[in-house]
């Protein structure tokens, strides 16, 4: 007997060269790479190789549900796929690289095409936070004007990064979606 | 009268009261004595703070020290007032607390008493708290498991100073609300984002 396994969502975006696919590799059981090409435009400076396409990973989480993660290019230019792909989404990672002015930029007008879009769950994965001129997280988000929006410090070159990651954006989606229970009230 | 007499212990109710206040967007006064002998009130409308000169003379000793009295009356306010948001007021009054060794002790007995808990990550920078790093550290330790004490958090302070950041964060998140039981029955919903998201969590936890 064949069981119809339930599929859930979950996307990776940010601005380009923030390590999108490097997470995607480590949170997946199957992973398929978008093709590496040749950066050509503006940003060939930056990166030699960029994303084009998609980056797509598939988690087993048991018998009966797959996580598919989304890893959208990097480029402001593909932000139409960003609307096709939130629909039906659990939640956003939105990576950015926090030692580029140009990466925070574009990440600025990225954040507030996404949010316009969509109320859905997100959290911010601040990268390379080993490079010299590296934001501070309040900076950053001052920067990117995320508000309330969680910042979390994330090298995802390290699977254990990458893992806090993805359980960070599972707990504000738990957050979000279930009212505080207020037992806690103790006999202080 | 003869015999011995024991100490009470030092009593934090105002720490819940606070918590359940701005949780529940409550309008009145809370009035409490401390065990110093100062007596206090901080107006609140719908979980917001109507005075903020007031409460910003009020929470450095509200959060200071143990309480001997602590009472909440609902009181009804004209519309002339503006009321602020309490994170601002509460963040830097907790900022520049400086607790001796037993208060710092006392809270600590008291935080161990709660039962596995999750944390709500905001940027508390935006709400001028100076160590967003140690919350991160409760939040990131928190995500990790599923049955989170905050005892394990203390006890994994180094020195007495880690504590006290520690304790003073837990103070923070506990009043504003950032810090909630885990509920057994919670998140049992396969089909709801929230139950889904816990599978994926216990998932992503074991790889």
């Amino acid at each position: 007997m064949t069981i119809k396994k339930n599929i859930a969502k979950i996307l990776i975006t940010g601005p380009f060269n923030a390590g999108k696919t490097t997470l995607i590799k480590f949170v997946s059981d199957e992973q398929t790479s978008g093709k590496d090409v040749q950066a050509t435009d503006a940003l060939a400076q930056y990166k030699s190789m960029t994303t084009v396409g998609l980056d797509f990973g598939i988690l087993h989480v048991d018998d009966e549900l797959d996580v598919h993660l989304f890893g959208t290019p990097g480029q402001s230019r593909f932000n139409f796929m960003w609307k096709i792909l939130s629909k039906g989404a659990l939640g956003t990672i939105f990576l950015i690289d926090s030692s580029s002015q140009r990466a925070i930029d574009e990440g600025k007008a990225m954040y507030k095409y996404y949010r316009e879009l969509s109320e859905m769950p997100i959290i911010i994965g601040a990268t390379k936070r080993d490079l010299p001129g590296a934001k501070e997280l309040d900076e950053l988000g001052r920067e990117l004007e995320t508000g309330d929006t969680p910042i979390i410090p994330c090298d995802p070159r390290k699977k254990e990064d990458s893992k806090l990651l993805v359980l960070s954006l599972l707990q504000e989606i738990i957050s979000q979606s279930t009212k505080p229970e207020d037992e806690l009230l103790l006999d202080f | 009268m003869s015999g011995t007499t024991t100490q009470p212990q030092p009593n934090f109710q105002q720490l819940s009261l606070l918590r359940k206040i701005l949780a529940q967007k409550s309008t009145g006064a809370l009035s409490y004595m401390s065990q110093s002998g100062h007596r206090g009130e901080i107006t609140i409308s719908m979980g917001n703070i109507i005075d903020e000169v007031q409460a910003s003379k009020e929470f450095p000793i509200f959060f200071s020290e143990a309480v001997q009295r602590c009472d909440w009356q609902k009181k009804l306010f004209g519309n002339s007032h503006d009321s602020i948001n309490p994170t601002v007021s509460i963040s830097r009054a907790i900022n520049d607390i400086q607790w001796n060794y037993e208060t710092i002790m006392s809270l600590k007995q008291l935080f161990f008493k709660l039962p596995p808990v999750r944390i709500r990550m905001i940027p508390l920078h935006r709400y001028e708290y100076n160590d967003g790093l140690t919350y991160l550290m409760l939040y990131q330790q928190s995500v990790k498991t599923d049955h989170f004490l905050l005892k394990d958090f203390l006890n994994d302070a180094a020195d007495s100073e880690m504590l006290k950041r520690r304790v003073k964060v837990l103070v923070l998140g506990y009043c504003l609300g950032l810090i909630s039981a885990v509920s057994p029955q919670a998140n049992n919903d396969k089909n709801t984002n929230a139950g889904i998201a816990a599978r994926i969590l216990r998932r992503i936890r074991g790889m």
